[in-house]
């Protein structure tokens, strides 16, 4: 079975250049064919992590040259983790597109795309070798513009163009940072770093890199605009998995890595998580547009797990890791919630929207459970998330811990107030009807596997299967 | 299965039924209350013998550690029951009742992680059932009358800041080292500051479960939206239950609190603050329901003012003042829902004169008020009294701070007897308006709950010591309770039924029987027989309003300057304001600025770039003339 895993990347990458490159086929056809794609990558996913679980080193290499050291694919219990949760993610959005895709127009390049941005997602979590991360981080770059911009308005085409700009300007930051430091310690493996000690200029370069792709300060700007004019399922999949990518790669190299890192490192870092937290709360607090709240709630928890990621000696990778996958369910079933919303009610206005509850019930008591697991409570997996997160940062620093807590209470105040679109007392004047069957089925599974997760997480002993 | 298993269970299975099955919810929910009450009362029996435990699986934070001691096993005994009263008051009161899935759904589910919060045995856990109270109450709340989402979203947030509170407090303590055991063989002592602010935080979170100030403010909202029976089941019964439980498991099993006497009188203050603050509000709210959502919160303070002695008599004080609370507040809550459900209204300047049409409504709710004012013989009188040995005892080790609670406490008794006279006047005496006139006696299986709630609030006044004190009360605490001065209920009894008597007898053989009717004028004029002489509920203390320093204060709380709600609305208002600032003026400029500077950048060169060749040549030829001068002059 662990002989499958470059498969996990290349059917995804197969699928996207046959629906690219066939002309003439319906909508449906095509959707229908990215939707098998997704669910063969899936399947192949679970299947491979479940069968090498409890294993805690890499167990499968794939190099050109024979040697381990510089090997193209790498599968390891974090990656292996990521692409299963990633690709059951794409599965339901490609599912829910099937329903929310209603235009032919540019429809074939949509399908297309959204696999290719699979490949490269996937591809990314599957290696160990800077370069191939690298490549497959521009990828997802090129695959993130062409679906932002899915729309063609001029806002579409807009945010597409400061999306693109902003992140190819800071992976050039970042090659530069990553070649350097390749080459001052010689290998182009993230786990050679182990115990070398790169120029903190370098580091600084990645650095850069890695804040602009998982949107935090001060380079997050890109975020809220694409993320509120993409098709829901295009942001819930930005905001589920293409944004995590950043703080991958600072998994990999910084923390896993095991680089020895200047003593204000950790400062800096969860510094820099902490701030862009609050700001972005303080922000979501501040929009009227439900996907652009939704969206500056992203900014603000990929800053909670920068907090994570950042503590000295790996002393939060574990809560990180859990609140990175709590997140990504229940962020991507909110933007697809949003669309519900958005078809039902026509319009993504809060101060307009209320009782939405009464048109789709299904969708509003899915995203209590998925806005409950983003806010910390129990018995959701967000939850496990925050209290290892929380008490891991207290050990480190009360400063830390206390601003974790206050950005989770500005999260219940913000969340609290997109919620209010369901429940209130009025009813939205020109209501269309609901919505199909795909899209409620996606958004219902989503929210199942938040409460399921959380259920069950006490029982299943998941971080001994981390590092 | 383990009884600890059964209690998490079964309600869970009740909720379930109830929801796929809605035709038979209110059957499988009561049911499913009764077996859960038996399981509960199996617990019960179990932990008088010592500590029950059940460990399951996976090693870590998260291991289910379940015990039962003899704290936590009375009060789950009295959650099961009085989910079996109020389920069974339900039976009826809620039938008929539109859009109420949700409350047959979360009612069971919040018994089930109400049991679990009592049965956990570390902290990590008792957060998790903690927590997940919360989202169940969050669903609760979203059922009732119109502006429910609101009250639901005050909730989420308020008692979710307790929640996060109790979080890092439990970090902090972890990550001190210490242990995260409920239960342990000796209680840490309070002088290390870290251990302090831990200890601190946890004991918001059980504060703002209670229903204390500052984080009160949701009760009397809630009132207004919520039915009668989540107020009685909820703020009434079970969340004293639990607040007093976690703050008696912070303050007398894993810290002693008595060690540390400034923390006593910060507690003592809150709890002072909290009876009196409380209360003033209670004064003049013209809403049943809303006005005892205001003394569910000033009754906390005695329970906290109680167990903030740390001398043992206080916190027996208060853990009984808790379970009577429980009580006499659930039966005044119902009786009001009764009222409620009869006269279809519960705003007190539309009711009165109902004691005639809705008598045993009224007897329970009389005998409710009476305990809740600290009436002689009743329940209430008998905690409060020990709360005040408590004070005194206190007060014997030298500080004579204890003479400003005893005085607030005695106050704050004063002025709950007050506003219950102004309740009972408004609702049961004065005149009956003619619209009620058709008001029925509630059915039996709504007044039977609110009757036997009252026959409670007698049996554990008169028979307090060998009914609740020395079966219940002190075998909870790890504490040798000494009562000084003990009250003698029995006796006590016997001689106010006797003084009670000869009163009677006064009155058969005076003139009082015979009343003098005259005929009122206003300005010459006869005023309406209906109107005559008839006092409204919001009038009865009009003057409260008037009185100089007392109707500021009361301006204050009415606009909600006293609710930290709108302290937070204000601090997230700041924030959203100043860092949608920030993104919109300073970012975002910053990024348009890069943009021009980039397609200036870019333009000049488009400038050289002409696309004739002999400019291209020229360029070529100063970059070698360039290129070589650099290399001649190095």
């Amino acid at each position: 079975m662990v002989g499958m895993v470059p498969w996990i990347a290349v059917v995804p990458l197969a699928f996207a250049v046959i629906l690219l490159l066939v002309p003439k086929v319906s909508r449906s056809v095509r959707g229908v064919a990215a939707l098998v794609g997704a669910a063969v990558t899936f399947a192949i996913a679970v299947w491979t992590w479940l069968a090498a679980r409890g294993v805690s080193a890499s167990f499968f290499t794939l190099s050109l040259t024979g040697e381990p050291a510089s090997a193209l694919v790498t599968a390891d219990p974090v990656g292996l983790l990521l692409v299963s949760v990633f690709s059951f993610v794409w599965l339901l959005a490609t599912l829910y597109s099937l329903g929310y895709i209603t235009t032919n127009e540019h429809a074939a390049e949509y399908y297309g795309m959204l696999l290719l941005l699979e490949a490269a997602v996937l591809g990314f979590c599957l290696t160990d070798h800077l370069l191939v991360m690298f490549i497959c981080w521009e990828v997802a770059a090129i695959a993130t513009w062409r679906l932002v911009m899915f729309g063609r308005g001029d806002l579409e085409v807009r945010a597409a163009q400061q999306t693109l700009l902003l992140n190819f300007a800071s992976a050039a930051l970042m090659l530069t940072g990553l070649v350097w430091v390749a080459v001052e310690l010689r290998t182009y493996s993230a786990s050679g770093l182990s115990g070398g000690a790169p120029a903190p200029a370098a580091l600084l370069l990645v650095l850069a890199g890695v804040l602009t792709k998982s949107a935090s300060m001060p380079f997050y700007i890109w975020l809220p605009s694409a993320h509120s004019v993409a098709p829901s399922p295009m942001s819930a999949l930005l905001s589920g998995t293409v944004a995590k990518l950043g703080l991958i790669l600072y998994l990999r190299v910084f923390v896993l890595g095991g680089m020895v890192l200047p003593g204000w490192w950790s400062g800096l870092v969860a510094g820099i998580g902490i701030v862009s937290s609050l700001v972005a709360a303080g922000c979501a607090l501040a929009e009227n547009d439900i996907k652009r709240v939704l969206a500056f709630s992203t900014v603000s928890q990929l800053g909670y797990i920068f907090v994570a990621f950042a503590l000295p000696a790996g002393a939060g990778v574990t809560a990180g890791l859990v609140y990175l996958v709590a997140h990504c369910l229940a962020k991507a079933g909110l933007f697809l919630v949003a669309g519900q919303v958005e078809r039902t009610a026509g319009t993504r206005d809060l101060r307009q929207l209320s009782g939405i509850a009464r048109q789709e019930p299904l969708a509003a008591a899915a995203a209590a459970l998925m806005m409950l697991s983003i806010i910390g409570i129990p018995p959701l997996l967000g939850f496990f998330g925050k209290f290892y997160l929380i008490v891991a940062a207290a050990r480190w620093s009360v400063l830390a811990a206390a601003g974790a807590v206050g950005v989770a209470v500005m999260t219940a105040a913000y969340l609290l107030r997109f919620y209010r679109c369901f429940v209130g007392d009025g009813a939205v004047a020109g209501a269309s009807g609901r919505t199909g069957f795909a899209m409620a089925f996606s958004v219902a599974v989503l929210a199942l596997a938040t409460l399921l997760l959380g259920i069950v997480y006490p029982f299943v002993p998941f971080a001994g299967w981390l590092p | 299965m383990h009884p600890f298993l059964m209690l998490l269970a079964v309600p869970c299975a009740a909720a379930a039924l109830a929801y796929v099955l809605p035709r038979l919810r209110n059957e499988l929910t009561f049911a499913g209350a009764v077996v859960s009450l038996y399981y509960a009362v199996r617990v019960f029996v179990q932990s008088r013998h010592g500590i029950v435990s059940l460990s399951l699986l996976n090693p870590g934070e998260f291991r289910l550690m379940l015990q039962a001691d003899a704290l936590s096993g009375f009060i789950l005994l009295f959650v099961g029951l009085f989910g079996v009263l109020v389920l069974g008051y339900s039976l009826r009161y809620m039938r008929g009742t539109d859009g109420v899935r949700g409350y047959y759904l979360y009612m069971p589910l919040l018994m089930a992680t109400a049991n679990g919060a009592l049965l956990s045995g570390t902290l990590p856990v008792l957060l998790f059932f903690w927590g997940s109270m919360m989202a169940v109450l969050y669903g609760l709340l979203l059922v009732g009358r119109p502006g429910r989402d609101r009250v639901a979203a005050r909730t989420l947030l308020l008692v979710g800041l307790s929640d996060f509170s109790l979080l890092l407090g439990i970090a902090l303590l972890l990550a001190g080292g210490a242990s995260h055991d409920l239960a342990p063989a000796v209680p840490m002592g309070l002088a290390e500051p870290r251990v302090i602010a831990a200890f601190l935080l946890m004991t918001l979170g059980a504060l703002a479960k209670a229903g204390s100030m500052p984080l009160h403010s949701w009760i009397p909202e809630a009132a207004g939206t919520a039915p009668a029976t989540v107020m009685a089941f909820v703020p009434g019964a079970l969340d004293k239950l639990l607040g007093i439980y976690l703050l008696i498991r912070l303050s007398v099993y894993m810290f002693s609190l008595a060690s540390n006497t400034t923390l006593r009188l910060a507690l003592m203050a809150v709890g002072a603050v909290t009876v009196l603050g409380a209360v003033l509000m209670a004064l003049v709210q013209t809403r049943v329901t809303r006005l005892l959502a205001f003394h569910a919160v000033s009754q906390v303070g005695y329970m906290v003012l109680g167990i903030g002695t740390g001398v043992p008599v206080g916190i027996a004080g208060g853990l009984f003042h808790m379970l009577n609370h429980s009580i006499y507040k659930s039966a005044l809550f119902l009786s009001a829902g009764s009222v409620g459900r009869s006269a279809r209204t519960d705003d007190v300047d539309e009711l009165g004169g109902l004691a005639g049409r809705m008598p045993l409504t009224f007897a329970s709710f009389l005998v409710a008020a009476l305990a809740i004012a600290g009436v002689p013989p009743l329940n209430g009188f008998v905690s409060k009294w020990m709360v005040y040995q408590g004070l005194i005892e206190f007060g014997r080790e030298g500080n004579a701070a204890f003479v400003v609670f005893l005085v607030a406490a005695m106050a704050g008794s004063v002025l709950t007897l007050a506003s219950f006279v102004k309740l009972l006047h408004s609702v049961f005496f004065g005149q009956r308006q003619a619209r009620l006139d058709a008001v029925k006696e509630v059915g039996f299986t709504m007044w039977l709950p609110t009757a036997l709630l009252a026959a409670a609030c007698i049996a554990l006044g008169v028979f307090a010591w060998p009914l609740a004190l020395r079966p219940l009360i002190f075998p909870a605490l790890p504490l040798r309770v000494e009562m000084p001065g003990i009250w003698q209920p029995l006796m006590a009894t016997l001689l106010m039924l006797l003084s009670l008597g000869l009163g009677v007898i006064v009155y058969l053989m005076g003139t009082m029987r015979v009343p003098v009717a005259g005929r009122n004028y206003v300005g010459g004029e006869k005023v309406a027989e209906s109107e005559q002489g008839r006092v409204s509920g919001s009038a009865f203390y009009g003057s409260v309003k008037h009185l100089p320093i007392l109707s500021d204060l009361l301006r204050f709380g009415e606009v909600g300057a006293l609710d930290v709600y709108r302290w937070l609305r204000g601090v997230f208002a700041g924030a959203s304001a100043l860092f949608g600032a920030l993104h919109a003026s300073v970012l975002e400029a910053l990024y348009s600025a890069f943009g021009r500077l980039v397609r200036g950048v870019g333009g000049a060169f488009s400038g050289i770039q002409n696309g004739f060749l002999p400019l291209y040549v020229a360029w070529v030829f100063i970059g070698a003339v360039v290129f070589y001068l650099v290399m001649a002059l190095r």
